[in-house]
């Protein structure tokens, strides 16, 4: 390890820090940056074989030490989710990566996975390794086309060169990988639905327990994991636990993969220390927003909305500090509403994604979110609105917020909660006057 | 004739993917039922069948699994099948607009296909590139980003002309040359990884 | 296990569902997509209650709340409601349903104007109206109003899934339970939602329902969306006349409901029996009920001076039967039943012709050999670690025998048995349950079951067993090593083995079942066979059996159609005018076992009671009655007037107390059984007079406005199709 000083020093907590380097992120853009000779050139492939060497418990430890958490949303701790796995059933595991990518908001992977694929394969097999999974698979959104190409190509690279297969570099581990496309179902997101869809099944959400850990895919064990998070793995094992615990905050610790969307002068992904203030993300790297604001969403469409204030704007973004702000870093994708935009015009959009991704399967989603609140919506964005209409929402979201089968139909209320929350007038106006205080407007310019 | 009868090694490398067992053989589907999409446009009721029998399972099942995903199209698509993203982050970039402009010059209703057998349109759900919105797919072969109005008429007019442009693939570059990342500014801060410390690849190396 | 319900401890067995902890503790949770034989899956969310655990410190003991002797563990409640029929309740856990709770009790006020949202409300015009769970749950639970201000789903209310069942779209409120069924139970993937969310339905990609299991979905959807098409728009639930029964069209004897409005057999349903049926019956049982209420006989018959039957009441009847015996001995005339005849029946059988001294007894079908080896019962199948069946179409002989077979290959598991009930959710159950189809081996000619089988080998099932002693090749070798190597086995045998089986059969069954220590199943000819072989109704010495029935001097053939008639007087007892009757001197209106009372044994052995439903039939009388008419014509004694003269005659023959039978009925070995040479016999489960006429609604009212037809209730006509349909 490196020098250890006797004080811990300051956790890094700003992407300007001289500190800071980026990793998950250092390739992409690179000429040839997909390639293996490019990898190999970089320092790629050398993590797995510091894996191999430390043993398999070494690495769940490693990660474990890191504190990195789950980059796909809920920000479970990798390592203890690693542990989960049993040691010697004598049944075949299974390591799948979460590659569909749906959450409005979110667009980090896909890059991960078109410009820098062997990071992510590497990823799959240390991670393979330290739970004893001889099979992984990458369930990539059907629409990914090109990344999906990209790591099929980099799937037969790495196998072609022995790092995928029959006894990897010499270390007598087997491992075989696949691409499983998708085809268009955000619940594919929830990590049992995405095992029933790998087994070519209606991508419903399965009974927990079993946990996948104890019965996953083909009811053997099986541990999925974010794209950004097997990424995450490889980095640590290339520069260690200390490293990647030096950055963020207490409970959040290392880098994330931040995406900004809306009206901002550079939107795209950046890949900044947790614990990072909005205000840094947004000002400092997206260039700051083209008009004027009223509203972040700070991780995805499913985490409420939070208010566009020096508060939201100063605040951290780890996974606590949002929490106590009142919504959830999920993924880590921020989208910023404008205040000319209407704001139940803009909710309604995201019913009508909720309501159209609703799989049906339990009755609150299915009739709650896709048959009713998508036309309470419509009827309010449309002019049709009534006296009663917004106590009405208040009082459905209150029948079906924790009474669905998986999150999707909560995920749904984060943004119809919070905007009634913080923008009460514009619904009432619509409910008693019919007209939107923010009325429609021509959007669509060339960049 | 069925499809798959002259592509036993496609279906052997699909199978080989999975479990050598009733439930590995269902795992194919999605992907047979790619194949055949991919090539014909849609998937018939006889290729249901054909992937029905291909997957131990039956053309019930291989209907609610196809029609649960909204890729899958049991009806002929135009050659060019137009998909544009409608959630929030492209619609504050006008995908609204952009929707209305392609229905109304196209005179393609969702559904249908254009006389000329060239258009279709389906409006879809977060396609995962919300940094460059507003965001288009053609048919199962990539994404154009950025479809403002200058845009959207060279595309369609090369569509028109059977000249499809490739996809776009922007790649949101935040690392300059010395591996440090750039500020809106233009500043570069921070430190590159190859100021970082390496761990060794072997264990027992010099820490 | 201790649990709290509703403030009420109760101590119930580990693993039991929380949905089960409330019913047991006599609370009610309302619940739509659980079903006590399918697994649970949590999709309806009606069944939500509140519930919180004690926690434990890390030494092991309990965190405690209060203070000293007063303090109790502290519940650790959840943040929210859950499902009750996924969760399994643990030590110590503490339940509050609407009983004690507001939460819940809204959660489930709105799930369920949710679950009616786009429900159709069109009650007055369904089947299941009266019987309907969503209408029930409904009113137990429900707002009373929907806030829903948007037209509702539009989708196809006459969705024909086959024949026998059809979808009304609209009222689907998609717990799963029919696509779950049919993939856990019959193991056929022929029905499953299409599309996704507020779009979904349920839909069949196969040209139809296959007929056999299908119609177990119009009893258990919980609303009237899966409806009978044969009962459709027959009756209302409140209109009916219930009747618990057993079916008789097969040996297995599964329980029945049957249904009869104004007279008619309008519809039969499955009736729950652990023990035999579970909860599903046959298609054939289900649908194959019109022949009960169409052209059937309702006076007696007797010939004119042309020579034409026409009706004629009992006495003129009985008339005719003293002329036509006229100078005959009692012991000419041959008497012949099937085999699908009460015990009751059998007995005052057994007796006239000891008063006669016919040699002449028979009755039809039936097998030659009689099996001692040990019985399997329906449970033994359903819990067996391996099965080989040999010469066997179950779907001809015994289906429901087959879901049993099929419920041993995903793991035997029978859900638990409270003071409630059946369990309704047991957790044990998983959708797309692992198959074990190794250990099911098939021998003889193919047949339905082969699909789920692990091992089939083509042969001829008559050499079977024989061979399976001294296995021949690599495949019967592997049958021998699935029951060597099982705890459990069960060999169950079918007509291609048991029909024209002789010689060395018994004792190579009697070898293999030693030898590997298997149970067996014989499924024998008819519903009552087996019971009616512990009676003497086989030929006597010199006797004449069925199949010659044409040499006697004269016969009386009970519901019996060999086709032929005797050489001299013939009088047949029959439901309808078969071609046996048409042949007769008189014939003699018979009821159909949906009408009696009585008592029949299964293929395991069970004893099982029949009721009588309300059909009208006109004078159609039982066999027990039609003997005292028989022996009133012959000059002798009847020997029992009734059922309980029967039974009487039965608890003084054989020692059997059948007037206190329970509903699930009894396991009964007999101690003696009578065989003798039987004709070959090729099991058939639907005749033709089961199907129901295909007449569109347009030519069912043409047919009747042309017909003679009356409104129901009105006294019947002699059959005005006499003659005229076969």
């Amino acid at each position: 390890m490196t020098a250890t000083a006797p004080t811990p020093p300051k956790p890094i907590t700003s992407a300007k820090d001289p500190r800071f380097a980026p990793t998950l992120y250092a390739h992409v853009g690179q000429a040839e940056s997909w390639t293996l000779a490019y990898y190999r050139q970089n320092g790629g492939y050398e993590p797995v074989r510091r894996a191999f060497a430390v043993g398999p418990d070494a690495v769940i430890d490693e990660v474990k030490k890191s504190g990195l958490r789950g980059r796909g949303g809920a920000g479970f701790a990798t390592g203890l989710k690693w542990s989960f796995m049993p040691l010697k059933d004598g049944k075949p595991h299974y390591v799948i990566c979460n590659a569909d990518e749906s959450e409005p908001g979110s667009f980090k992977d896909r890059y991960l996975l078109s410009e820098d694929p062997h990071q992510l394969i590497e990823g799959m097999i240390i991670a393979a390794y330290a739970m004893r999974a001889s099979v992984g698979y990458i369930y990539i959104r059907g629409e990914y086309v090109h990344a999906a190409e990209r790591i099929w190509a980099a799937i037969h690279e790495a196998r072609t060169a022995g790092l995928l297969g029959q006894n990897i570099l010499g270390s007598g581990f087997d491992f075989q990988l696949y691409v499983h496309r998708g085809a268009g179902a955000y619940i594919c997101g929830e990590e049992t639905a995405l095992m029933n869809s790998l087994e070519g099944l209606r991508a419903n959400p399965r009974l927990k327990p079993p946990f996948p850990a104890a019965a996953g895919l083909y009811g053997l064990p099986t541990t999925i994991n974010n794209v950004e998070t097997f990424c995450a793995a490889t980095q640590i094992l290339r520069y260690g636990a200390d490293w990647h615990a030096g950055m963020g905050t207490e409970k959040s610790r290392g880098m994330k993969l931040f995406q900004v969307s809306g009206p901002v002068a550079r939107p795209g992904v950046y890949e900044l220390p947790l614990g990072t203030t909005f205000r840094e993300l947004i000002y400092d790297w997206a260039g700051g927003p083209l008009e004027e604001m009223k509203a972040i969403i700070p991780g995805g469409s499913s985490c409420p909305m939070l208010p566009w204030t020096d508060a939201t704007l100063d605040t951290p973004m780890d996974y606590e500090s949002v929490a106590a702000a009142g919504s959830m870093l999920g993924t880590g994708g921020v989208t910023l509403i404008p205040q000319a935009d209407c704001i139940v015009n803009a909710t309604w959009n995201l019913v009508r994604f909720y309501g159209h991704e609703s799989c049906g399967k339990c009755t609150p989603c299915r009739e709650g979110i896709s048959s009713w609140m998508t036309r309470m919506y419509q009827k309010l964005a449309t002019g049709r609105g009534q006296p009663g209409d917004v106590q009405l929402i208040l009082d459905m979201s209150d029948n079906i917020g924790g009474r669905s089968f998986c999150a999707l139909a909560d995920a749904c209320l984060g943004p119809v909660l919070s905007s009634i929350k913080l923008f009460r007038e514009e619904y009432d106006a619509l409910a008693t006057t019919q007209q939107p205080l923010y009325p429609a407007r021509r959007r669509w310019r060339d960049r | 004739m069925t499809y798959f009868e002259t592509k036993q090694p496609l279906v052997a490398d699909i199978f080989s993917r999975y479990p050598d067992s009733p439930q590995g053989r269902r795992s194919a589907l999605m992907p047979l039922l790619r194949e055949v999409q991919d090539a014909e446009g849609f998937v018939s009721e006889s290729r249901m069948a054909e992937i029905a029998a291909l997957c131990g399972t039956t053309a019930t099942e291989v209907r609610s699994v196809m029609s649960f995903y909204s890729t899958y199209h049991t009806l002929p698509t135009g050659k060019y099948h137009l998909q544009v993203c409608s959630t929030l982050m492209c619609a504050l970039a006008g995908a609204d607009e952009l929707w209305d402009h392609l229905v109304e010059s196209l005179d393609v209703q969702p559904g249908e296909v254009s006389p000329d057998g060239r258009f279709s349109v389906q409006k879809v759900e977060c396609l995962g590139s919300c940094g460059t919105a507003p965001v288009m797919q053609i048919g199962d072969d990539g994404y154009y980003e950025n479809v403002g109005p200058g845009k959207c008429a060279q595309i369609l007019e090369s569509l028109r002309n059977d000249l499809q442009p490739l996809p776009d693939n922007p790649v949101p570059v935040t690392v300059g040359d010395d591996g440090r990342q750039v500020l809106a500014t233009g500043q570069a801060v921070g430190s590159s990884v190859t100021g970082l410390h390496r761990l060794p690849g072997h264990a027992g190396g010099d820490a | 296990m201790k649990v709290t319900v509703d403030g009420t401890e109760i101590d119930l067995p580990a693993g039991t569902s929380a949905i089960d902890a409330v019913f047991s503790a006599g609370g009610d949770v309302p619940y739509f997509c659980a079903h006590k034989y399918l697994s649970p899956v949590g999709a309806c969310r009606m069944c939500l209650v509140e519930s919180g655990s004690p926690r434990r410190n890390p030494d092991g003991s309990f965190v405690m709340e209060g203070e000293g002797d007063a303090a109790t563990p502290k519940v650790f409640w959840f943040p929210k409601p859950m499902a009750s029929c996924t969760m399994q309740a643990t030590e110590g856990m503490h339940i509050r349903s609407a009983k004690t709770s507001q939460v819940v009790a809204k959660a489930q006020a709105g799930m369920m104007e949710f679950t009616l949202l786009n429900h159709p409300l069109d009650c007055p015009t369904c089947d299941k109206g009266g019987a309907c769970e969503l209408q029930d749950r409904a009113f137990e639970y429900g707002y009373g109003a929907s806030r829903f201000g948007f037209d509702r789903r539009h989708a196809d209310k006459h969705y024909p899934l086959s024949d026998f069942v059809i979808l009304d779209q609209e009222r689907c409120i998609h717990c799963k339970r029919c696509v779950r069924y049919f993939e856990e139970v019959p193991g056929q993937e022929v029905l499953d939602f299409i599309e996704r969310g507020g779009h979904t339905f349920i839909d069949t990609q196969e040209g139809g329902l296959p007929t056999g299991f299908s119609g177990n979905i119009t009893d258990i959807c919980p609303v009237g969306a899966l409806l009978d098409n044969v009962a459709r728009f027959r009756g209302r639930n409140w209109e009916y006349d219930h009747t618990p029964t057993t079916c008789t069209l097969c040996p297995v004897g599964c329980s029945i409901t049957v249904d009869a409005r104004n007279g008619r057999l309008e519809r039969i349903v499955a009736r729950e029996n652990r023990d035999v049926n579970e909860a599903w019956i046959c298609d054939a049982g289900r649908f194959g009920h019109v022949f009960a209420s169409e052209e059937r006989l309702t006076t007696p018959l007797i010939r004119d001076e042309d020579g034409q039957l026409v009706a004629a009441t009992w006495d003129a009847a009985i008339d005719a039967m003293k002329r036509g015996f006229s100078g005959m001995r009692t012991a000419d005339v041959a008497l012949y039943l099937g085999a699908d005849s009460t015990l009751e029946e059998g007995a005052a059988l057994e007796a006239l012709a000891a008063a006669t001294g016919t040699r002449s007894v028979d009755h039809a079908p039936r097998y030659e050999v009689s099996v001692t080896a040990p019985q399997a019962t329906l449970t033994d199948v359903a819990t067996a670690d391996a099965i080989v069946v040999i010469g066997a179409d179950l779907g001809e002989e015994a289906p429901v025998l087959e879901l049993r077979i099929l419920e041993a290959l995903r793991g035997g598991l029978i859900p638990p048995e409270f003071a409630h009930g059946t369990a309704i959710a047991d957790l044990r159950l998983v959708e797309r349950p692992a198959r074990r189809p190794e250990r099911l081996a098939v021998i003889g000619r193919e047949s339905r079951l082969w699909a789920h089988a692990g091992h089939r080998v083509s042969a001829d099932s008559q050499g079977a067993l024989a061979r399976l002693t001294h296995p021949d090749t690599d495949e019967l070798r592997a049958v021998v090593a699935l029951l060597d190597g099982a705890e459990r086995p069960v060999i169950i045998l079918g007509a291609d083995v048991l029909s024209g089986a002789g010689g060395s059969f018994s004792a190579n069954l009697t070898d293999l079942a030693s030898r590997t220590g298997a149970r067996v199943i014989a499924i024998p000819a008819a519903a009552n066979s087996r019971g009616l072989a512990a009676l003497n109704l086989v030929p006597r010495a010199g006797g004449l059996p069925v199949w010659r029935a044409q040499e006697a001097p004269a016969a009386f053939i009970s519901r019996l159609d060999p086709g032929v008639r005797a050489a001299g007087f013939t009088v047949v007892h029959d439901t309808h005018l078969t071609a046996t009757a048409r042949l007769a001197d008189v014939v003699l209106p018979a009821v159909t076992n949906y009408e009696k009372r009585g008592t029949v044994q299964n293929l395991e052995g069970r004893l099982l009671p029949l009721h009588p439903a309300a059909i009208q039939s006109g004078e159609s009388a039982d066999l027990i009655r039609t003997l005292s008419a028989l022996a009133e014509a012959l000059g002798v004694k009847a020997p029992a007037r009734g059922l309980r003269g029967a039974q009487a005659l039965l608890a003084d023959h054989l020692g059997l107390d059948l007037s206190d039978l329970p509903a699930r009925g009894a396991l009964h070995t007999f101690r003696r059984t009578f065989a003798g040479p039987a004709a070959p016999h090729t099991p058939t489960l639907w005749t033709e007079r089961m199907h129901a006429r295909p007449l569109s609604w347009v030519d069912r009212i043409e047919e009747l406005v042309h017909s003679d037809w009356q409104l129901p209730g009105a006294p019947a006509a002699p059959p005005a199709r006499a003659g005229g349909s076969d």
